[in-house]
């Protein structure tokens, strides 16, 4: 049986069962692959009839798709505080930390993105679009006309960090971001790919 | 099996099973570990099934197999010489990049079967990358303090890292064909100097 995920809260009625089949079916895909995971198995993890699935999501590549969503980061540390370089740093680290509580969800898009597969790689770009609104343009703001290249720079260093982190460590990748000396190296390094002096700002 | 022009029995022997791996890591990155069949490696290395099963035992084995072959780059190979330069840093970010270019398909299939809870693959991934961080912190260590030394090994890594599975897994099978090396090149070289920040160390 999967794990209660930790950043989805339980909604009751009509809505749990569908919620209950997209967490399970996250952590399959990320587990067996996307052809390897079928609505049966789906279905049997969660003790229920395959029509019961397929009330809810009509095919596995619909059921795949919900999955895709764009991240929502919530409250964000510049949608409170003046755009500084410093609060920028918390802010690279707020989103990178919403990926780093979901190293299934990361999983399971790395394993279909290695073959290809469409669905997956259009969600490339799509994931792209919340960095370029919250990281892209406050970096444009602070540097002008380099904020562009900085703010890819900066997204392919975090990207290589998550992905360094899910591949070495799997699920244990979480507990690991949480440590002080992660958390205070990784501000290190965001810092470090911000053009500008390394000291903190007065 | 073995080709009869060959002197001897034991190279006819090697050469096969060169032949074997190097179908077998095409299928594998093409195909995936699981939709390959020992018969497609068999045909297109042109030998029988059981040809194929004298070498080796399982797909299991021919994978294993795989894994063997060298995986850094040859970035281990560098020593620091003199203040870490700018130059010397080019040097280390187009052998890591020449390497994940000429090794694409490997590289893939070594992710995926991580991901799928390969122990082996997991294993050589760290070791290629315990060999890079070792050059890169090496070569640091030549004008930096430890810790110091020790955030830009992370963040270089991690980008190159990033950059290279972001650019593979864009440009898809099609990589690198469909890729403009020369500017993939420069832009990894200029962002890797960009976080080294070698120029700005030597000016404090």
């Amino acid at each position: 049986m999967p794990r209660a995920l930790p950043w989805t809260s339980a909604p009751t009625g009509e809505g749990s069962t569908r919620r209950r089949i997209l967490d399970t079916a996250r952590v399959l895909f990320a587990e067996h692959g996307y052809p390897g995971t079928s609505v049966r198995l789906i279905a049997r993890t969660l003790g229920m009839s395959d029509p019961a699935v397929y009330y809810h999501f009509p095919t596995k590549q619909a059921l795949y798709r919900s999955l895709l969503i764009e991240p929502e980061y919530g409250e964000l540390p510049l949608d409170r505080l003046p755009l500084t370089r410093q609060n920028l740093v918390e802010q690279v680290v707020h989103l990178f930390g919403w990926w780093a509580a979901r190293p299934e969800f990361g999983r399971m898009l790395l394993r279909e993105q290695l073959t290809g597969q469409e669905a997956s790689m259009a969600f490339m770009e799509t994931s792209y679009e919340p960095w370029r609104r919250e990281v892209e343009r406050p970096l444009g703001v602070l540097l002008g006309i380099g904020g562009v290249d900085a703010s890819e720079m900066l997204y392919d260093m975090m990207c290589g960090i998550f992905w360094d982190g899910i591949l070495s460590h799997g699920d244990r990748f979480t507990e690991m971001t949480l440590e002080d000396a992660f958390q205070r190296r990784l501000r290190a390094m965001v810092q470090l790919a911000i053009p500008g002096p390394l000291e903190e700002e007065a | 099996m073995s080709s009869p022009s060959s002197s001897s029995p034991g190279r006819g022997r090697d050469d096969t099973r060169r032949r074997i791996l190097e179908a077998a890591r095409e299928l594998f990155g093409t195909e995936g570990f699981d939709c390959t069949t020992v018969r497609q490696i068999a045909s297109a290395v042109g030998i029988t099934d059981a040809a194929l099963y004298y070498h080796f035992k399982s797909k299991r084995e021919i994978l294993t197999a795989i894994w063997d072959l060298p995986l850094d780059g040859g970035v281990g190979r560098r020593r620091p010489d003199g203040a870490f330069s700018n130059e010397q840093l080019d040097g280390l970010v187009d052998a890591s990049l020449d390497f994940t270019i000429g090794n694409d398909r490997l590289l893939r299939l070594m992710a995926r079967e991580i991901l799928a809870g390969d122990q082996t693959a997991l294993a050589l991934r760290l070791q290629s990358r315990a060999v890079m961080r070792r050059a890169l912190r090496a070569h640091l260590l030549t004008t930096h303090e430890a810790e110091e030394a020790e955030i830009k090994t992370e963040a270089i890594i991690a980008l190159l890292t990033g950059t290279s599975m972001k650019t593979q897994l864009s440009a898809g099978p099609s990589f690198p064909a469909d890729v403009d090396v020369r500017v993939y090149r420069e832009r990894t070289r200029r962002w890797v100097r960009a976080l080294a920040r070698l120029d700005d160390h030597e000016a404090c």
